[in-house]
């Protein structure tokens, strides 16, 4: 169910940047017309760009146990980098084979983004890497837990353990739990209409301060996800976002005369 | 163009890749988890001296399965309930006596104690260690029924954390 999901998401995800492509193939065309003129009237525009992890927001309805919400943020700095975060809340309910628990907690993610994308004209595509400074308050919730026995003796008529398993529903919170980390994004953001933005990114996060409970462990962290398979974790978003333009900045106006900009053109845009 | 194809699809193959793949893992062999209670044969003539017992076998009092060692060894792993604050074992020692006859001796010994539940990892889970509560006066532990072949039990290490070390000493 999981996997098949996160398939289609993903071919979304590619149709989608068809028609993006599509576009892109449209306006080369145009452009070699009119280099020159584009070129020195070409307008980035700044703004702040506000959205929802569509990721989270799905799972919420298709996974048991799942419900989390991520609202996504960005603010245009300079002609490359952007301000990003990350702002969210996870309720999540994991049922291991040995360990149930409950994950309740809240997450912020604050860093920046660099757009590695030559975008054409005035576009505002992005292809980006990043890091974020990711912060967690959350508590854990022990439901249940089967011991792990130990008792299937060598020798004994017996192929398993001697006794059958025992499982404890001990309920126990444990509050006041926090984690801190630093995540690397790379990703991608492209405008299907105007303003209107969906992204795609993948994280890496290492743990930098990790709180953990008394007599238990921290196996997931809101917003850090699984903290035990190696000593990375990972996650995903898939972000759909409006970009609410506030002001817009000539590219250069004044260096780009006409001479200088038809070379520049061709090398660089 | 085409470079930005491709890193956009790498990109969305990773991100698949990543909420897809779950790793499965199991507790690895070797791990401390619940310990059993190890109890050593000694010599009831020579209390200092180790003997090792022959075709030892031994049972939880009621029911079927059976623990049975092969080799001979002065050493035995005891399997303790993680879900009850006593068990009591039969140890069944089986010989022949000096007619030739096949004789099968049983004696109980109800051991009592506490547990504690410790968090291993995740594939672990959690294992139970124990505590035998001490021998007093009116309350002995453990409690050594009959003794067709069994002569005295004695704690050693009232702590089972692991099984690195005696816990019990059973004399005969």
């Amino acid at each position: 169910m999981k996997r098949t999901s996160g398939f289609i998401t993903s071919l979304l995800l590619l149709a989608s940047l068809g028609s993006w492509a599509q576009q892109d193939v449209q306006l080369t065309n145009a452009d070699t017309v009119t280099t020159k003129f584009s070129v020195a009237q070409s307008e980035q525009r700044y703004g702040l760009r506000v959205g929802i992890d569509l990721h989270r927001l799905t799972r919420s309805f298709y996974e048991d146990g799942f419900r989390g919400l991520e609202l996504v943020g960005d603010y245009r700095l300079t002609k490359k980098i952007y301000a990003a975060t990350e702002l969210g809340n996870v309720t999540f309910n994991v049922q291991d084979d040995r360990v149930d628990f409950t994950t309740k907690g809240t997450y912020l993610k604050i860093g920046f983004d660099y757009n590695a994308y030559e975008n054409w004209l005035d576009m505002n595509n992005m292809i980006y890497f990043g890091v974020r400074y990711g912060f967690s308050t959350f508590s854990q919730r022990l439901n249940a837990y089967t011991v792990y026995q130990n008792s299937d003796i060598s020798d004994s008529d017996t192929t398993d353990n001697y006794f059958d398993d025992v499982t404890r529903y001990p309920g126990q919170d444990y509050k006041g739990l926090s984690a801190h980390w630093v995540e690397f994004v790379g990703g991608m953001k492209a405008e299907l209409f105007s303003n209107i933005f969906l992204g795609f990114s993948v994280r890496l996060n290492t743990l930098l301060v990790n709180k953990k409970p008394v007599g238990f462990d921290n196996l997931y962290i809101p917003g850090f996800n699984r903290t035990y398979d190696g000593s990375f974790g990972v996650g995903v978003n898939y972000s759909l976002s409006y970009f609410i333009p506030l002001y817009k900045k000539q590219n250069k106006p004044k260096e780009v005369t006409p001479k200088e900009a038809a070379p520049k053109a061709k090398s660089g845009r | 163009m085409k470079r930005f194809i491709g890193s956009v699809l790498l990109l969305v193959i990773i991100g698949a890749y990543m909420i897809s793949c779950e790793k499965d893992d199991i507790c690895a062999e070797g791990t401390p988890t619940t310990p059993n209670m190890v109890v050593a044969f000694y010599n009831d003539e020579n209390r200092g001296a180790y003997k090792p017992v022959a075709n030892l076998k031994y049972f939880v009092e009621g029911q079927q399965d059976t623990i049975s060692v092969g080799q001979v060894d002065s050493t035995a792993l005891v399997p303790l309930r993680v879900d009850s604050p006593s068990v009591k074992w039969g140890f069944k020692y089986t010989h022949t006596s000096d007619t030739g006859q096949k004789l099968e001796d049983i004696d109980y010994i109800e051991f009592k104690y506490v547990t504690r539940d410790e968090y291993v990892s995740r594939a672990c889970g959690f294992k139970t260690v124990f505590t035998l509560n001490s021998s007093l006066p009116g309350n002995v532990n453990p409690v050594l029924t009959g003794s067709t072949w069994l002569k005295d039990v004695q704690i050693e290490n009232p702590e089972i954390l692991n099984e690195d070390e005696t816990h019990v000493r059973i004399y005969y």
